[in-house]
């Protein structure tokens, strides 16, 4: 009957120490759980028989140092051997020996656990870390696989460094190299400019459950973050002057900025600017050119930033840098493949697909011009100068021309001209305008052309977008073919 | 027979210590955080919590046939907890249990666990780290969320039908 009553008395204080001990603070926790085991001592003690003590104390000092570490242990080890001489009336030094070997072993187990735990914790905080490094690394890859525009993929790694999905920080800004390569220009942001307005953005990207590709998306239908854009945008930072950015761009190695630097002026403008405090700043390097910079901060939750941030976004800057020079190989060999290379005005195989494209099926004109006496020209003044008047001619054109309007090296002296959604009235008043521009141009050695300049005839088409557009050109040229009949230096229209 | 009378008393003392540990520790959370929340006029069923910040240590949909072929029941959510007998939460794991052996598939971190709401109260500093820990705590363990969680992990481990080889 005793022992069963030892035994709920038992199950009832372990039941009211953990129901007691959470909702006081750590010291008190602990305090508590060692207060629990005393107390089965002394209920031993006093209910059953007090020849348990000395070794049921052993459970109170192992309780001891789970709470209070060694030097708890050393104290229980004596206090236990205290209270055994008082309730005994005995020197038992074996017993008091054992005691505080048995608090050192207990310690020893404890500190092992605590070891590899530790180790443990450490191994996992690596594994999430490089975990979501690789996971938005390859986010970003897939993206550059996907296009090769480079304002959807510099909207891609801004994203991905701010997404929660991808590293989590508030806000990011691109700055690039200019092609003097003495100034920074600011090219793209993702973020706040003020804290208040980032919790709402963190807000509704939490109660609508956006992932990476919503946001990318959401960025480009909504144009969010125009405020930080239209600022960041407006930044150009000139290299030859002593800053922070001058530094990284200099020394190619990244900043971590814990506090603001009075003595740098461009620091203090950022900071005026941009509610800026503690940041990251890290090249874009690629092949060992750089081409910008990426900044980093947690304007919104001000999560402290340390080096280890530096080394997680450096691979996705190395992303960034190699995206930006692919995209810029890219559309460079697409305006070789589009361009004239003489006048850089669009080549044929432009027109061609131009006509080919959704523009066509609504209303446009087309002017076609031809230099008038040309191959006179190039037989007395030589073909370098016939170039250098095509060059100053495609000046003439471009200079002439609206808004939407298309200028194409139609091949040799010709030239072709679409206007989209242009009736053909208008189109005779560009067309007009283009003639009577080149005979007021003076070029070179113009004066031995037949009638003391150099003039242009022009034919001008249009269609309601029901015509096919090949037939539409072939309307300008039959007008181009009247204008020169009537004595050239004219447009005529079909 | 008196020796082992006592030992089992021990033996049922710790196993009911252990036992009832988490349990309460869980419950306490509970009657903390309600505080928290009223003393802030917030209701916890209506806050609105963010997991993203989760880590998949796969890329998901993954062609493993462990996963591939794995069921929403076979998903299995578990409370990380620092120390057995002070326990504290670290963070949710997120295991798939077909197959043979169990998959540590991802991880929450009780740290990268935000409530917009909390962030937003501790940088007026309405809120200690130390509430806003016990509040998204109780959050991250309530049933509720570790479902909605579940729900979201099997969701990424389906494959669309456009990424369906052929």
């Amino acid at each position: 009957m005793e022992g069963l009553f030892l035994t709920a008395a038992f199950i009832i204080t372990a039941f009211l120490a953990n129901t007691l001990r959470f909702f006081v603070n750590g010291y008190i926790n602990r305090l508590i759980f060692v207060i629990s085991t005393v107390l089965l001592v002394l209920l031993e003690q006093w209910l059953v028989s007090p020849s348990h003590t000395h070794w049921l104390l052993l459970f109170v000092i192992a309780a001891t140092v789970i709470s209070f570490h060694f030097s708890g242990g050393m104290i229980a080890a004596g206090l236990a051997s205290l209270y055994l001489w008082i309730t005994t009336g005995q020197v038992e030094l074996s017993v008091y020996t054992a005691y505080f070997l048995f608090a050192s072993s207990v310690y020893a187990v404890r500190f092992y656990v605590r070891k590899i735990r530790r180790q443990r914790d450490h191994w996992l905080e690596i594994l999430t870390i490089n975990s979501k490094q690789l996971n938005v690394t390859k986010d970003v890859s897939q993206a550059m696989q996907q296009t090769f525009n480079t304002k959807r993929l510099l909207e891609t790694i801004l994203t991905s460094m701010t997404a929660g999905h991808g590293l989590g920080y508030n806000r990011a800004m691109i700055f690039l190299l200019g092609e003097d390569k003495h100034t920074l220009k600011g090219i793209m942001a993702t973020g706040p400019v003020r804290a208040e307005e980032g919790f709402e953005i963190w807000e509704n990207i939490t109660v609508n459950r956006y992932g990476l590709a919503d946001l990318i998306d959401k960025k480009e239908e909504e144009k969010a973050d125009q405020l930080l854009n239209e600022i960041v945008q407006d930044m150009t930072i000139p290299l030859t002057e002593d800053s922070f950015l001058t530094s990284v761009m200099n020394s190619g190695h990244p900043m971590l900025v814990k506090k603001i630097d009075e003595n740098d002026e461009l620091m203090k403008h950022f900071q005026h600017k941009l509610n800026l405090q503690e940041f990251a700043v890290i090249p874009l390097i690629h092949q060992g050119e750089k081409s910008g910079v990426v900044m980093i901060d947690n304007l919104v939750n001000q999560k402290p930033l340390n080096m280890h941030d530096v080394d997680i976004v450096t691979p996705l800057a190395t992303q960034a840098a190699i995206a930006l020079q692919q995209a810029s190989q890219y559309e460079s060999v697409e305006r070789m493949a589009l361009k004239d290379g003489l006048t850089n005005l669009y080549n044929q195989r432009a027109f061609q697909q131009s006509l080919s494209d959704e523009f066509c099926s609504r209303s446009f004109s087309i002017i076609l011009l031809d230099i008038d006496f040309f191959k006179n020209y190039n037989d007395t003044n030589g073909h370098m100068l016939g170039n250098e008047v095509l060059v100053q001619l495609a000046g003439v054109i471009s200079n002439s021309l609206r808004g939407d309007d298309l200028a194409y090296r139609f091949g040799g002296e010709e030239f072709v001209i679409l206007l989209p959604g242009t009736t053909k009235d208008k189109a005779y008043m560009v067309a007009e305008r283009i003639r009577k521009r080149v005979e007021e141009t003076v070029f070179p050695k113009g004066e031995l052309q037949p009638k003391g300049k150099l003039t242009v005839s022009l034919g001008v088409a249009a269609s309601d977008g029901s015509m096919d557009p090949f037939d539409v050109v072939e309307l300008a040229d039959q007008a181009l073919y009247e204008a020169k009949d009537r004595g050239k230096n004219r447009v005529a229209v079909t | 027979m008196d020796y082992a009378l006592l030992l089992m008393n021990i033996i049922a003392f710790t196993i009911v210590f252990l036992i009832t540990t988490r349990p309460m520790y869980l419950r306490s959370l509970r009657v903390k955080a309600d505080r928290t929340a009223k003393r802030l006029g917030l209701s916890l069923n209506e806050l609105v919590y963010s997991y993203e910040q989760m880590v998949f240590f796969t890329a998901l949909p993954s062609h493993l046939p462990q996963l591939k072929l794995a069921e929403k029941q076979d998903i299995l959510l578990k409370l990380d907890y620092h120390s057995m007998f002070f326990p504290r939460l670290k963070g949710v794991k997120v295991i798939v249990t077909k197959g043979s052996h169990p998959f540590d598939l991802a991880y929450l971190p009780i740290k990268d666990f935000r409530l917009p709401a909390l962030d937003r109260l501790s940088s007026e500093s309405h809120l200690t780290d130390r509430e806003y820990l016990t509040v998204s705590s109780y959050i991250a363990s309530n049933l509720q969320t570790l479902y909605e969680i579940k729900d979201e992990v099997f969701h990424k481990m389906q494959f669309k039908a456009d990424q369906m080889p052929e």
